[in-house]
């Protein structure tokens, strides 16, 4: 038998060899081939044969390739043309993509930030937060007790090492120059665990002395200006204690934006409040670092049971959550991360859109070209040629809209940094720009192949016979069929689909908004307007009376009160207890919060009292004997005459405190409007939420004077203020976020389909100029040719808005499930957003046919 | 006319010097003969190629034979704007090399 040359060798350079003659070269090859044979071994003939391939594989690509520019050269004048000839088409071609690109790129920027938090870490796949959950999985917590993240290293063999963490806001200063910072509080390995890399310093030995301090340089800079820092002397001051003298060892580079931790100084564990150093309180966080190839969910069934182990009365549960999903997932699911899926799918959406009316008015457009491809077919043109054509004009049009959407991502990086509250900068990532890349070549393919497939396959005759309306072109089974009179189902179903969407944005948008307006002023039990905030720091409370005492001399301050912990949110969570009362007849699962307020709490926040009184001065004994329930939780004790009775904190425990009811307070909202009111007792107290009530219309000019008489008495001590509504605002910050970027989404989706809509309105208008002429000699009446121009698309329309609202009726659900208190989805909204669709089409095509309708009919018939 | 490379004026003349036995692998040996350097197929073929679409040489196509795996045999022949193209290069080639024969060492073939 005849010895053939290498199998593989050969396929692989018929793929490579010029294809007019490939079947003569590769005779040419195994000629040689032969040769070689009968001169040498076999073995040597192959190499050969291998060799050739290898070696001549870049010549043939080279070689056609060069063929390739010359033809490129020519597509590329063609396109330009074409661009040119039909100018605004092309324009609303390009920009609504371009757009569309932008958006989704911007996103694309975003979601990439959002995801790489805390991934520049050396050992981010195996640092772990320790958190805790209740049995029945309804509380999650990330606070522990301080003690544990020692424990943990010292008994679990699993953990190669393990850090507290506790930010604090302080002052530390130095030479009388001093700063509100936050310092936080780690054990020495945690520089070892976390890869915060360091200016100056040795990481391995810069906290080994508790008497030494860790800054960053941005705080560096301030403190010491250009001096070096390092070795010099700062003093802190943690408000539980005297100045402390601190040394510097180390200089770390500003914290990346993208690290969930974030402070200005490191200190040493050692120092920190002794408080926080009992197993009693929760007020700290433990980092660990499992050694190489350990389970995680093995290390969570060993230390699960360590905090019930250490009699903590709770029923928590420990486990471990990977640091690389602590910024986007909340305890207990959910977290930012559904922003990132939400705003990924918009943009998908968004990008959607535009791609479809890319298509559409692509194929819109080279319909105009039917003679161009007849002549191109007449004169030889091959179908793959006039599909390349196709392609590659739709390929150059992606491109350009891809490189002005660049320009308009970078433009509006800053509104969205602003928006967001990031400092996301625009980096050319490899994988950023091969993705993009990547979209515009897809888009190019899919938006390109209708014209380049279904136009490419018609019949040259009627093609060139040029007045064959479109209608009537339907091509099957390579026969041309004569069809009704109606335009493409495909069209038809990408404009269907696009007004769909819209509908959906729209009627979205209208839900979240007006879900965001109930929320807003949704009355939550207490007044919110014009009242101050002030987080109160140590030197102020210690000056608390005088200032108190100064500040109401003003005549436009009305009152001031003052509580332990935030009223709007669930802060109460880590101070809540167990509890019984006299008379008890059921049992009663769960905890009831509780809050420490002052005498003028009631009257300052515009509260009322359901039953009985509040805290008053004229009984001293209020201050220790005396509690308040809110109406929830006298509901769910379920006792009827609530005054008189003693309420016992924490049942058989040695803490148990016993207290008398004093009064009912009625409802208020006691966190965001996500929960259901919480049973509440207030116990006369009061704390660092400072809360004044100034008279209306006088904020600016109060405020002034309550900083000036607060630095008078208390200088040096920071001034932060808010006002309560837009405290309480902030609560919903995640929700306005996205009712602002569902706007914007909205409004681009709408611009993106109008656009499209305006275009091809313009061009079947184009198309029936004659028809509208003739019917108007015949008499047609405007509004009747108005009628006739726009009720397919009221009829599209309307398709689109039955498509759309079970989709947007579920996901409105699904979103307001997340609200206890919201509004209901009413009908009207539906219709509104129906409505509002038709409008906006209407008016998008009005300016096209109201101008087809009035146009005099001589010109319209003269019209070619 | 557009100037030829080296690589093709060799191709072109070893087309025309071949007569009617001009094709692809003659031509590979003619020139390794001649030029005394391995000339590899694709180095052959890319000039042949391009003379093809500058219509120097036209193509018959061949017998097809066992040796070469079943495939037939592409023949080239030098057209008459190759001739006319081949007079051009040997009229300048003549101007160029007037008065400089005989001062250049011709190297020894190997």
């Amino acid at each position: 038998m005849q010895k053939k040359p290498p199998r593989i060798a050969a396929v692989i350079l018929s793929w490579v060899l010029p294809h007019k003659d490939r079947d003569y070269l590769l005779g040419d090859y195994e000629e040689s081939f032969q040769r070689k044979l009968e001169e040498k071994s076999a073995l040597l003939a192959s190499l050969w044969y291998w060799g050739q391939m290898i070696h001549t594989t870049p010549k043939y690509l080279l070689e056609s390739f060069y063929w390739r520019i010359v033809m490129f050269r020519i597509s590329l004048k063609v396109t330009f043309r074409n661009i040119k000839k039909h100018t605004i088409h092309s324009f609303t071609n390009i920009s609504g993509l371009s757009i569309g690109l932008a958006c989704s790129l911007l996103i694309m920027i975003w979601v990439q930030h959002e995801l790489s938090y805390d991934r520049f870490h050396e050992n981010a796949d195996r640092l772990y937060r320790v958190v805790y959950s209740s049995d029945d999985g309804e509380l999650h917590g990330r606070y522990l007790p301080g003690p544990l993240a020692a424990y943990l290293r010292e008994h679990f063999p699993e953990f190669n090492s393990t850090t507290g963490f506790r930010s604090w806001e302080t002052k530390i200063a130095f030479d009388n120059k001093s700063f509100p910072s936050i310092g936080s509080y780690v054990d020495p390995s945690f520089l070892s665990m976390f890869s915060f890399p360091f200016e100056k310093g040795e990481p391995k030995t810069a906290l080994s002395n508790p008497n030494s301090i860790i800054i960053t340089k941005n705080l560096a800079t301030k403190l010491f200006g250009r001096d070096d820092p390092m070795g010099k002397t700062v003093s802190y001051n943690s408000g539980a204690s005297d100045d402390i003298p601190l040394t510097v060892t180390g200089i770390l580079k500003d914290i990346p934006q993208n690290s969930h931790l974030q402070f200005d100084f490191l200190l040493s564990f050692e120092i920190i409040y002794d408080w926080m150093k009992t197993w009693r309180n929760k007020n700290v966080f433990a980092y660990v670092l499992l050694e190489k190839n350990i389970i995680p969910e093995e290390v969570n069934q060993k230390i699960s049971g360590v905090l019930k182990a250490h009699k903590y009365d709770s029923n928590l549960n420990l486990h471990l959550q990977s640091i690389k999903r602590v910024h986007l997932h909340a305890l207990g699911g959910g977290g930012r991360i559904t922003y990132v899926y939400t705003f990924s799918m918009m943009a998908l959406l968004v990008l959607f859109i535009a791609c479809l009316n890319f298509i559409n008015l692509s194929t819109a457009q080279s319909e105009q070209r039917f003679k161009e491809i007849g002549v191109k077919k007449v004169v030889g043109s091959s179908r793959i040629q006039l599909v390349m054509q196709f392609l590659f004009e739709s390929m150059i049009l992606s491109f350009l809209s891809l490189l002005l959407a660049v320009f308009i991502a970078v433009f509006f990086l800053p509104s969205l940094n602003t928006m967001l509250g990031t400092q996301i900068v625009f980096k050319c990532t490899p994988n950023l720009v091969l993705s993009i890349i990547g979209i515009a070549l897809l888009i190019g393919v899919v938006s390109g192949s209708y014209p380049a497939f279904v136009l490419s396959s018609f019949h040259p005759v009627p093609l060139l016979k040029g007045n064959v309306p479109f209608f009537k072109l339907h091509h099957r089974k390579g026969k041309l069929t004569e069809g009704k009179s109606r335009s493409p189902l495909l069209r038809k179903t990408l404009v269907i689909i696009q007004f769909a969407l819209s509908v959906g944005f729209i009627g979205c948008i209208l839900f979240i908004n007006q879900q965001l307006h109930y929320m807003r002023n949704k009355d939550l039990g207490f007044d919110k307007e014009n009242i101050l905030v002030l987080r109160a720091t140590r030197g102020f409370l210690e000056k608390a009376s005088t200032i108190k005492q100064e500040l109401l001399n003003h005549p436009r301050i009305q009152s001031i009160a003052s509580s332990l912990l935030r009223i709007d949110t669930w802060e109460s969570a880590d101070f809540s207890s167990a509890f019984s009362w006299s008379g008890k007849t059921k049992e009663i699962e769960g905890l009831i919060g509780q809050n420490w307020v002052d005498h003028d709490f009631l009257k300052t926040l515009n509260l009322e009292m359901a039953e009985g009184r509040f805290f008053s001065l004229e009984f001293p004994s209020d201050s220790t004997g005396a509690v308040i329930l809110n109406e929830t939780a006298v509901r769910i004790m379920d006792i009827n005459e609530p005054l008189g009775k003693e309420f016992i904190f924490v049942p058989g425990s040695p803490n148990e405190r016993k207290k008398t009811i004093i009064g009912v307070i009625k409802d208020y909202h006691t966190e965001s409007l996500h929960q259901e009111i919480r049973p509440m007792v207030l116990e006369l107290g009061g704390g660092r939420n400072v809360y004044i009530k100034i008279q209306k219309g006088h904020i600016p000019e109060t405020l002034s004077y309550i900083e000036r008489k607060i630095k008078e008495i208390v200088p040096g001590e920071p001034f932060d203020y808010a006002f309560f509504d837009e405290e309480l605002d902030n609560l919903y910050k995640n929700e306005r976020l996205l009712g602002h970027l569902m706007k914007y989404g909205t409004l681009l989706v709408l611009l993106i389909s109008s656009v499209g809509m305006f275009s091809l309105a313009s061009f079947s208008i184009v198309r029936r100029t004659k028809e509208i002429g003739i019917r108007k000699l015949l008499g047609a009446s405007r509004f009747r040719i108005m009628f006739m121009l726009t009720k397919d698309l009221i009829n599209m329309i309307f398709f689109s808005i039955v498509a759309a609202w079970p989709i947007v009726y579920l996901l409105m659900k699904k979103w307001l499930d997340n609200f206890v208190y919201r509004i209901s989805l009413s009908v009207w909204i539906f219709i509104l957003s129906g409505l509002m669709a038709i409008a906006i089409a209407l008016l998008t095509v009005s300016y096209q046919s109201i101008k087809a309708a009035t146009a005099n009919p001589v010109d319209s018939l003269r019209y070619e | 006319m557009k100037y030829l490379t080296r690589q093709e004026e060799l191709v072109l003349l070893s087309v025309f010097r071949l007569k009617e036995n001009a094709y692809l692998i003659s031509i590979q040996e003619h020139l390794n003969h001649f030029t005394g350097k391995e000339w590899s197929i694709s180095s052959v073929y890319i000039p042949l190629s391009r003379l093809e679409k500058r219509t120097y040489l036209k193509t018959t196509i061949g017998e097809v034979t066992e040796k070469r795996g079943g495939k037939a045999i592409k023949y080239y022949q030098v057209t008459k704007i190759g001739l006319k193209a081949l007079a051009e290069l040997e009229a300048i080639n003549e101007t160029m090399w007037r008065g400089v024969k005989g001062f250049v060492e011709k190297p020894e073939r190997s």
